[in-house]
């Protein structure tokens, strides 16, 4: 027969000792799984934390990704449109050019002397040909020095005494293009 | 709970602190160099934007001077002006020869600054033309120039073609 003897004090004593020991052990439970359940919660709430922050770095990413590729076919428009500004802008020079050479052959012909007849002048890339007739040599010798002195590039020139009209003298002033 | 255990716990939480914190600043980081990467792209873009918008006005003048049509409607604008300047410097056209390709040899009579003038006009015509070789002969009173006319189109394939 198993009994408990209550008037035993030491048995009551050792009782006391075991649930104090229970009560004490379960204190140190509960503050223990109070710190660790206070750490754990902050692990998640950095879980959650990192969680939304790679979600959004996601979604940048792929805007940016977006973006990347909007981007290479902007630059591809850009490019085919900057070729075409050029090869317009090329037009409108080669265009304008022709003014340049109308100057340029207008400043030319004033060089010759008004007595003198221009009777062919050849403007082409490769340079200057001019042909004219006079009857005043110093006005010919004038007319020469003046084309001649315009241009800082060689130049050729022949004068010969034009047989179909007597007295008259033609030239001729050749101007390469370097 | 022995003491070991909450100790090892609070390590382990420790870690994984340090851990999320680490790989939080990463990301942070690599946000940022996305966010100032988008942002440039962002300017890139509204800058081909505004080129975009200037291509428009290209796109107009190219069309202005009939860079992009086609041979035979060059050939009509071409002539059309060369009309124009004629009747306003009193000239006459005399010839109009196409030599293939986008040459063409025009011949003009009438007094010499006319002439000369009919050259400097073909600066503003329609059609983007550039005079490579220009005779002056004078004959029986009046002046007979002969312009070689190289009239300028857009490819297909190249924006450059045709362009000497």
């Amino acid at each position: 027969m198993i009994g408990v003897d209550f008037r035993n004090p030491g048995l009551v004593e050792r009782f006391r000792s075991t649930v104090a020991g229970f009560v004490g052990r379960a204190r140190t439970f509960r503050s223990g799984l109070l710190i660790i359940g206070v750490l754990f919660a902050f692990i998640g709430l950095e879980a959650v934390r990192f969680g939304s922050v790679l979600h959004n770095m996601h979604v940048l990413e792929r805007r940016r990704d977006a973006l990347r590729l909007e981007v290479q076919n902007m630059e591809t428009r850009i490019k085919a449109i900057r070729e075409r500004r050029t090869a317009l802008l090329n037009a409108l020079a080669r265009r304008r050019s022709n003014a340049d050479l109308a100057a340029k052959i207008a400043a030319v012909s004033d060089l010759v002397s008004n007595s003198m007849g221009l009777t062919h002048l050849r403007a082409a890339p490769d340079g200057f040909d001019i042909e004219g007739r006079g009857t005043n040599l110093t006005d010919i010798r004038i007319s020469l020095a003046r084309l001649e002195s315009s241009f800082d590039r060689p130049a050729t020139f022949e004068l010969r005494r034009d047989e179909m009209a007597p007295g008259a003298v033609s030239f001729h002033f050749d101007i390469a293009n370097k | 709970m022995s003491f070991a255990f909450v100790a090892l716990s609070t390590l382990f939480a420790f870690g994984c602190l340090i851990g999320f914190e680490s790989a939080l600043a990463n990301a942070d980081a690599r946000i940022t160099a996305i966010v100032l990467e988008s942002a440039t792209q962002n300017q890139a873009l509204l800058r081909g934007e505004n080129i975009e918008r200037s291509a428009r006005l290209v796109e107009s003048q190219i069309a202005g001077l009939h860079l992009s049509d086609s041979l035979q409607e060059q050939i009509a604008a071409l002539f059309a002006d060369l009309e124009a300047i004629a009747r306003r410097r009193d000239l006459r056209v005399t010839a109009f020869r196409h030599e293939g390709s986008a040459r063409f040899e025009v011949t003009v009579e009438g007094e010499y600054p006319a002439t000369l003038a009919a050259l400097a006009d073909l600066s503003t015509s329609h059609v983007a033309a550039q005079a490579s070789t220009v005779l002056f002969e004078r004959a029986n009173g009046h002046v007979r120039a002969a312009f070689s006319l190289d009239v300028f189109r857009l490819g297909e394939g190249s924006a450059h073609a045709h362009l000497p």
